[in-house]
């Protein structure tokens, strides 16, 4: 009869794989969504901004100052909705000195007869400067 | 005087659990994903003409009408295809233009025209919409 040797199993330590290199790529990869992306308040309606390869750097965009123009026409300025309560608002803020500039936030298939009507009105509400919001081309 | 010493217990060095924070991360990573852009975004001031009650709808001598339909451009009543618009605008030697918004022309147009204008370094860019003609 021969001898039935068992070698001892070699001792297992339970080991967490190592996540440390994981976390490294994982702050990486935060760091730079953090700087590379802008935080920005969202859109009250989806839109797609006209895109433009000429412009000057925002300050900053101030969703308190941007009239929003849907592709189907639609209106926004802070609370009011459509042109007449749009207008009527930015006149009152523009009267009280609280808005200077005013920044339009339009979607590309806007006609622009329409917009440059929409500017024509806001001249009248005696605010100083209008601009476009344009996205920078690729 | 005896003095008592007393070991430390044996202290085992073990790494500190980090899936806490990774799942931490994780989370900041998704909603930095989800709130930010990564277009960047531009400002044009434009200058706007208002209509004049009673005046003419004809432009004055020596301003450059770039005119913008639904079909295309023209540029003082020549036909202009969009990839030629910086060139001629150059070659308007810093005249004012007036850029108008036809029917139907759709805003990235505008937009298109604004970029030209500034590309070509011309000063006195003004819009203006389509004026009815009553004679």
């Amino acid at each position: 009869m021969s001898a039935h040797f068992t070698l001892p199993r070699p001792e297992r330590r339970a080991r967490g794989a190592a996540i440390l290199p994981l976390i490294n790529v994982v702050f990486l990869l935060l760091m730079f969504i953090v700087l590379a992306g802008v935080i920005r308040s969202p859109d009250p309606f989806t839109l797609t901004p006209p895109e433009a390869a000429e412009g000057e750097q925002p300050d900053a965009a101030d969703p308190d100052a941007t009239l929003y123009v849907s592709r189907s026409g639609e209106i926004r300025f802070r609370d009011a909705t459509g042109e007449a309560a749009a207008v009527v608002e930015i006149a009152r803020l523009a009267a009280a000195g609280e808005l200077a500039t005013l920044t339009l936030r339009a979607d590309a298939g806007v006609p622009a007869a329409r917009i440059v009507k929409l500017v024509e009105a806001l001249r009248f509400t005696g605010v100083a400067q209008v601009q476009l919001q344009a996205e920078r081309k690729p | 005087m005896t003095r008592l010493r007393m070991t430390a217990p044996g202290r085992t060095r073990r790494a500190p659990d980090l899936t806490p924070v990774m799942d931490v991360v994780f989370i900041l990573v998704v909603f930095f994903l989800v709130v930010s852009t990564f277009s960047e975004t531009l400002v044009k001031p434009m200058q706007v003409t208002l209509p004049a009650s009673g005046a003419p709808a004809q432009s004055p001598a020596g301003v450059a009408e770039l005119k913008l339909t639904a079909q295309g451009m023209s540029l003082n009543r020549q036909p202009l295809e969009s990839a030629g618009l910086s060139a001629s605008l150059a070659g308007l030697g810093g005249r004012p233009l007036v850029i108008v918004a036809g029917d139907g022309a759709p805003y990235q147009l505008l937009v298109d025209a604004l970029d030209a204008a500034q590309a070509a370094g011309l000063a006195d860019v003004r819009v203006q919409t389509e004026r009815e003609v009553s004679q």
